[in-house]
């Protein structure tokens, strides 16, 4: 298989399902997709937005360079959702079509990624992002393997940030063992991204100790389509003849997940994007005519972010202004302390969660068109609650429903990646 | 009743700036920048350690509580100087609050002091045709900052200076800060009786600190005279006027929407590395010049004039060990004139204690005359070498008593007048002919040894 | 939502249209009192985690390293002047 292989495929299944905004032809090394939120030097990086449409970045992630170190190369960026901000992948301007019906989206916001990887023959791997599910989501709506490791394991050096005390670079893939040896690669201590902390992921050998697998009642609790539970129950049944042991846990602070998920998110990213008004990179304007600095930022803002980065950024400044940051910003930063400790009890008496990745499966263009959104913000439940705690999950296909395929999530406790995977494989 | 407050930037004299590796000295505009302090999407900041450890030194030095966790907060708002549109800096949990500068007759509370990134520089330009703009220069976006709070406890502009002036030679003391070329800059907050605070900022010296307050006060006065209401805002300060003028977007505390920094730990230093910076901390000025007077037995001028630079006060003590300390404590003083005359810092000489005991050696013994010293002295402190060495080569050195002679008889010889006076019993003749043998020895001639010679030639 | 939609606009600098204002104004309505359950959760006592995992003070030296070139600073973008960036005027 060599690159010019994969770059062919790659270029005919751009045009049949829209995977890549930017699509490369790199003579050298076996080239892989990245999501384009993260920085490959000299290549177009826009993080699915307008406004980032032009910028060039002057240097390399610390994910690139370390697989760049291994012989491969930048196949393309993929589309994702604008700063990373959805759950299907339509709130951008490159919308990526769900290879096993393309009247249906692809997950968000890591879905050019994991359709590029459904739809490949060739490819093992692509790079994908996480903040509240962004990665586990597009994987179970796509049928392929999301691997989104322990906050703080993956450097985030050169991601365009979302929500940098939730943000995590991951792997989507075909197989378990393709994750796996992917995060190998570009996990561990990076000293120019100070919250990357974390030991390095080694690929880890067969499972050989017996397993407890609990499933929060809470979440099975939630509105899930009844033909995606069903094929989670026959995920469920296949465990416990795969030998590992099945009990009910209980996560009590899953009410607050979502809002507190929302909440931290969007103060963060609200901050984050106060960077894009025209100077220094990105979409501008002409200075002339464009009034006194507050007018024209207000302007170029204004004129190329779309509607739900615009919803987050408002959100997302109410939040932490004063007078409302204690009820809203830090009472959800005291949440997140709730949901580590309901995890860390819960991970005494089991090893591994498991629950449906998503309560749906790939909807229409058509059905999200008409959802609101905070119906829109519910579809993250089941995986909001570990991307908060900053706990590994991974998403595994587990058979289909309504002829759409269906994911099931295995979550661990922090740093516990490696036993994550070593079930996921057992689960085959 | 007058109340000035003080809020100080200083900037620590670190190589690199404080979240990335760029020097702080950049000159030719944006050719120290990276994509960190150009706030690039994608980047990260990375701490200076040293940074930290300067900013800790300085609250030690003012009697701070220091915290051994505090946290960097983002103040968000928009402006071009900003290359984040927001400010990496310390909001409700700084590092190092409720303490103390202590001075010669007070002391002055601080209320906190904290580390930030420096914004970028801005020049406004008014183009051709009208159109006004501005030009940024990114050299100066992510220097280091020490912030000092001051609460309003000054009670006059002039007393609001002389603690700007401690506070800079402190930071100069303790080596984190170069008094002559480091950067400091103050807002001033000024409220009289019957007025709200107001907050001044654009100040760039201490001078335009105390102009500001100045013009502040009578600003404020002559609203309560006329019995309007006043404002509580922040107003600009205009160099060229002296005045002060109100400023227009000025963002209010809660639009700045405050969090924890989420690209950085918590600011953590722990008791045992706090133990041990405290170590190396030199003995505090105040104390070190009460311990001058009383061990050296100098008087407390000298001794506050040694702690200028904190290399002149060790190299006293250290000359102190071989040489006199008041002979040492009074030439320190020359010293001082001459590294002002020539613009330059003790510490960046070269001169050293050995250099200062040779001096008073050559001092004591007669060797050099005092005159001769003074011009010895100029010469060692900016080309240090050995005094010997230096004095015989500036022809400094006291001439030997055959050369003293020779010289003797010839002033004898060619002032008869003077002699026959001086053998008449007349003293002032005797003056003018040792002052004659000195201008020829062009001050070389020890004055005794020229005394004694006369004395035996005119006898006979 | 307790504050108007255009104060919230003109701190995060977005123009928006009349019909950007009308919506967003009920989509924050609806999505906030969604929010409101976070008041219910039992936080007495509970410390705000600021991140999810641990960590310990980072810091390096203060060494200086070769900076970006000018040239490719400014790369991305039109906006510039004699080696300055341009920008919009503030006042």
């Amino acid at each position: 298989m060599s690159a010019s292989e994969i770059i062919e495929e790659a270029k005919k299944l751009n045009e049949k399902f829209n995977f890549f905004i930017t699509l490369e032809a790199p003579r050298e090394g076996i080239p892989i997709a990245f999501k384009d939120n993260i920085c490959t030097k000299g290549i177009k990086t826009s993080a699915g937005s307008k406004i980032l449409e032009p910028y060039v970045p002057p240097f390399d992630a610390t994910v690139v360079e370390r697989l760049k170190a291994k012989g491969f190369s930048v196949l393309g960026k993929t589309a994702m959702d604008e700063f990373g901000f959805g759950t299907f992948c339509v709130n951008t301007f490159r919308v990526p079509k769900n290879p096993h019906d393309p009247k249906r989206a692809c997950g968000g916001s890591s879905g050019g990624s994991a359709g590029y990887i459904a739809a490949s023959k060739l490819a093992k791997f692509a790079i994908a992002q996480s903040t509240g599910g962004s990665i586990s989501a597009p994987a179970s709506f796509c049928g392929v393997v999301g691997l989104t490791p322990t906050y703080g394991r993956v450097s985030r050096y050169g991601l365009i940030d979302y929500a940098n005390s939730l943000d995590k670079i991951g792997v989507v893939a075909k197989t378990v063992r393709d994750a796996s040896k992917a995060l190998e690669i570009i996990s561990g201590p990076d000293n120019k991204d100070e919250t990357c902390q974390g030991a390095q992921f080694k690929d880890p050998p067969a499972l050989s100790k017996k397993i407890t697998i609990g499933i929060p009642k809470e979440w099975l609790a939630q509105k899930i389509d009844p033909d995606v539970r069903k094929a989670f129950d026959e995920a469920v049944k296949k465990l416990e003849t795969a030998g590992m042991q099945i009990k009910e846990i209980s996560i009590p602070s899953t009410p607050y997940a979502l809002a507190a998920y929302y909440i931290i998110a969007l103060a963060e990213a609200s901050t984050n994007l106060a960077k894009y008004c025209g100077l220094r990179y990105g979409a501008t304007l002409p200075l002339e005519g464009g009034g006194e600095f507050w007018e024209y930022f207000s302007k170029v803002r204004g004129k190329y972010f779309g509607a739900e980065a615009k919803r987050r950024i408002l959100l997302g400044t109410f939040v932490r202004m004063a007078g409302y940051c204690d009820k809203y910003y830090i009472q959800a930063q005291k949440v997140r302390q709730l949901l580590i400790n309901d995890f860390k009890k819960a991970f005494k008496e089991v090893d591994i969660i498991a629950a449906p990745t998503m309560p749906i499966i790939a909807p229409t263009f058509d059905e999200i068109s008409k959802l609101t959104p905070i119906e829109e913000y519910s579809m993250d439940v089941l995986t909001v609650p570990a991307n908060v705690a900053g706990i590994p999950h991974l998403s595994i296909p587990c058979g289909t429903a309504k002829g759409m395929p269906v994911g099931l999530h295995l979550m661990a406790d922090h740093n516990n990646d490696e036993l994550l995977v070593q079930v996921g494989e057992k689960y085959g | 009743m007058v109340k000035i407050g003080l809020e100080i930037h200083l900037q620590p004299n670190t190589k690199s700036k404080l979240f990335c590796t760029c020097s702080t000295e950049g000159v030719e505009p944006n050719t120290k920048v990276c994509q960190i302090c150009m706030g690039m999407p994608g980047s990260k900041p990375r701490l200076n350690a040293e940074a930290f450890i300067a900013a800790l030194k300085l609250a030690i030095a003012m009697n701070c509580k220091i915290h051994n966790i505090s946290f960097f907060a983002r103040k968000t708002y928009f402006y071009p100087d900003l290359p984040k549109d927001f400010q990496i800096t310390q909001y409700d949990q700084p590092f190092a609050t409720e303490g103390k500068l202590k001075m010669k007759d007070k002391e002055v509370e601080i209320t906190r002091i904290h580390i930030e990134e420096d914004p970028a520089s801005l020049k406004h330009v008014e183009s051709k045709n009208g159109a006004a703009y501005v030009l940024i220069d990114y050299n100066r976006s992510g220097t280091p900052l020490c912030e000092i709070v001051t609460p309003p406890v000054f009670t006059s502009p002039a007393e609001a200076r002389a603690f700007l002036e401690e506070l800079m030679k402190l930071a100069d003391y303790i080596g984190i800060f170069d008094a002559q070329e480091g950067k400091i800059r103050a807002d001033v907050n000024v409220s009289i009786e019957g007025h709200p605070r107001v907050e001044v900022k654009n100040i760039t010296s201490f001078r335009d600190a105390e102009r500001a307050a100045q013009f502040e006060i009578i600003r404020q006065e002559s609203v309560v005279a006329r019995g309007e209401q006043g404002v509580s805002e922040t107003r600009s300060f205009d160099q060229r006027t002296g005045t002060t003028d109100s400023m227009r977007h000025k963002e209010t505390e809660e639009e700045y929407g405050y969090i924890p920094e989420p690209d950085l730990p918590p600011l953590t230093i722990t008791d045992p590395e706090l133990k041990k910076i405290i170590a190396e901390m030199p003995e505090p000025p105040y104390q070190r010049i009460a311990r001058f007077v009383k061990e050296y037995k100098i008087k407390e001028e000298q001794a506050e004039s040694l702690m200028s630079e904190r290399a002149l006060a060790d190299q006293f003590e250290e000359v102190s060990k071989k040489s006199d300390p008041a002979l040492a404590a009074m030439w320190y003083s020359y010293v001082q004139k001459i590294l002002n005359f020539n613009a330059v810092r003790f510490d960046k000489t070269g001169f050293k204690a050995n250099n200062m005991v040779e001096f008073l050696a050559l001092l004591s013994s007669g060797e050099v005359s005092k005159r001769g010293a003074e011009l010895l002295l100029r010469e060692l402190v900016m080309k240090p070498e050995p005094a010997k060495k230096a004095a015989e080569r500036l022809g400094l050195l006291a001439l030997s008593e055959a050369e003293t002679k020779s010289l003797v008889e010839k002033a004898i010889k060619e002032n008869p007048n003077a002699v026959n006076d001086v053998k008449a019993g007349k003293e002032k003749a005797m003056q003018f002919l040792v002052g004659q043998v000195i201008r020829a020895s062009k001050g070389r001639a020890k004055e005794k040894t020229v005394l004694e010679l006369l004395d035996i030639a005119l006898k006979q | 939502m307790d504050e108007p939609i255009d104060k919230l606009a003109r701190i995060a600098r977005l123009e928006l249209t009349k019909e950007e204002r009308d919506k967003f104004a009920k989509d924050l309505d609806g999505i906030l009192k969604a929010f409101d359950i976070i008041a219910k959760a039992p936080t007495k006592g509970i410390k705000p985690a600021t991140h999810a995992v641990p960590l310990k003070q980072m810091g390096r030296k203060d060494v200086v390293a070769e900076s970006m070139s000018r040239d490719e600073a400014l790369k991305n973008t039109e906006h510039k002047e004699d080696g300055f960036v341009k920008g919009p005027p503030t006042k």
